[in-house]
């Protein structure tokens, strides 16, 4: 087994067993499930409207969810992905480091006949192997979920769409573990190491894209097409230079369209995941900023 | 003949403006057991650190069985064993978890049988399912000599291997270092500024003054030369003296 499966296979051992992971883990899935029953309760509810509209005035009005996808229902999972997903990443994977220099085992490892890459590549392939079954579950739960509010199970088409969606989240949640790695090795204290990756976290899922999306403000949270209701030059060069980094528009744009929502236009939906591919690329080799040296730092709690 | 297990030449560390290493040059014989003695400061642990690959000197050269540490740090890595100050663990995982991970990053593929036997040569089996959280100081530094010599190393560096340790321990571990050289035929690198322990321990001494090797020759031999001194405290302090 070579150094870098064996780092990876020690970090989903540490992920399993600690507390927090698995509380954020628990967390998650429960959100995936409740995501289900939130869009449920709102078809229910407008289609109750609607049967009523119909019985009082005897009109037939269009059902605005008649010809919508059983996906529509999971819509709310981007938002989680988005907002509990990359927290969890940030954490699990700044704790990763942190638990090593904090028990001091850094130094004994360096030692050993294993590179400072394989090191630091075996944590990130870790991390994201137990993300990946953290969004494997919450894919199962989900699937179920769906089948028993909408009383069918999804098609395969269908399926394969959902099971598009988180492979594309845990492509999505990768540049922020590797902003928990870097911030874990490079921080002088635990606390710092913690915090530093949340206000990344912030600028990344609020800030850019509320500076981003100032000309569509109401895009900030739910997936909406992105055409621009104002023509001013100002947006128009504040949308042009943030929206390319800001990788959580592209990929509710992108989740958006394999989840077949409503209101989303595919059109540049390609050119999305490719932004979200570059960022992904930029992080691993971000990865770069973890030096022997930093990781051999003591840190203070 | 007896080849050279470590040497350095003109070996040089600086922090800053502040040189903890100046120049050294070195040579350790294969089979030896060498104590390299300074006050707190002086730069044993980063050249013990540079040595084991962890830093990288600012100038000069060190190789370690045959591997230099600047351009192969790997080769140096395969021949090397490390029991650092304080050696720490994964307090969450047993004593044979953490073996068996630090084994196979030695490269070695199905590490029980070499844990068991390590522990038997080292005498302290039974722990192995025992979490590293519950081990003392004494205990801690048993596995950590227990890690260092898993892929049987040919050079076998400690830092300051007796600190922190009640008289019982040190003596186990004095005894260990012995045997590690005797039966095994371990070149053993130590740092320490305890000189009982190099007395009954070594075989020959080094001495680092604020970067500076100002000393170097076989136990032996430096008993030898210099009769006025009853102990090798006394010579310790002595060579230090004039060399001030």
């Amino acid at each position: 087994m070579s150094n870098v499966f064996l780092v990876a296979r020690q970090e989903i051992r540490f992920a399993l067993r600690e507390r927090l992971a698995v509380a954020l883990l628990v967390i998650f899935l429960g959100m995936a499930v409740v995501s289900s029953a939130i869009g449920w309760a709102s078809h229910h509810t407008v289609t109750r409207v609607y049967d009523l509209t119909v019985a009082q005035t005897g009109r037939a009005i269009p059902n605005p969810f008649a010809d919508t996808s059983p996906l529509e229902v999971v819509k709310n999972t981007i938002i989680y992905v988005v907002l509990i997903g990359a927290l969890l990443a940030i954490v699990v994977g700044a704790r990763s480091f942190i638990r090593d220099r904090r028990s001091g085992v850094t130094e004994l490892i360096l030692s050993r006949p294993t590179s400072l890459r394989s090191y630091v590549i075996g944590k990130l392939i870790g991390v994201q192997a137990w993300l990946g079954l953290v969004l494997a579950a919450a894919a199962a739960a989900t699937w179920i979920a769906v089948w028993l509010v909408e009383s069918a199970p999804l098609s395969g088409g269908q399926s394969l769409r959902l099971l598009g969606f988180f492979v594309l989240a845990w492509v999505f949640l990768l540049p922020f573990v590797a902003i928990g790695l870097i911030a874990g090795a490079r921080s002088g204290s635990e606390s710092t190491a913690l915090l530093a990756p949340v206000l990344v976290w912030v600028a990344f899922v609020f800030v850019l894209p509320q500076l981003g999306t100032a000309q569509n403000p109401t895009s900030l949270l739910n997936p909406v097409p992105s055409a621009a209701p104002t023509g001013d030059l100002f947006f128009k060069i504040n949308h042009a230079v943030l929206q390319p980094i800001s990788f959580t528009e592209h990929f509710k744009h992108v989740a958006g369209v394999l989840l077949q929502l409503r209101d989303i236009d595919p059109a540049g939906a390609g050119r999305d995941l490719a932004f979200l591919l570059v960022m992904v690329a930029v992080s691993v080799a971000a990865l770069a900023l973890i030096t022997r040296t930093a990781v051999r730092r003591p840190l203070y709690a | 003949m007896t080849d050279i297990a470590i040497t350095t030449t003109d070996l040089t560390k600086h922090y800053g403006d502040v040189a903890a290493l100046d120049s050294v040059s070195l040579d350790v014989m294969e089979g030896e057991v060498f104590g390299l003695l300074g006050h707190n400061g002086a730069g044993k642990t980063t050249t013990v650190s540079i040595l084991t690959t962890l830093l990288e000197p600012t100038s000069g050269t060190a190789v370690v069985n045959g591997h230099d540490v600047a351009a192969d740090s790997a080769g140096v890595r395969r021949s090397i064993g490390y029991l650092p100050e304080n050696v720490q663990f994964y307090d969450g995982l047993t004593m044979f978890e953490n073996l068996s991970f630090f084994g196979r990053l030695s490269g070695i593929k199905k590490p029980a049988d070499r844990i068991h036997e390590v522990l038997e040569f080292l005498d302290f089996t039974g722990h192995e399912s025992q979490r590293m959280a519950t081990f003392s100081k004494g205990m801690r530094q048993r596995v950590g000599i227990a890690q260092a010599i898993l892929h049987d190393p040919a050079v076998l560096f400690l830092d300051e291997p007796t600190s922190g340790l009640d008289p019982t321990g040190v003596r186990m571990l004095r005894e260990t270092i012995t045997r590690l050289n005797t039966e095994l035929g371990m070149t053993i690198f130590m740092n320490t500024h305890l000189l009982a322990e190099v007395t009954k321990t070594c075989t020959s001494i080094g001495i680092l003054r604020e970067g500076r090797l100002i000393y170097r020759d076989s136990l032996e031999q430096t008993l030898l030369s210099f009769p006025a001194q009853d102990s090798l405290e006394e010579i310790y302090l002595h060579i230090g003296s004039v060399q001030a």
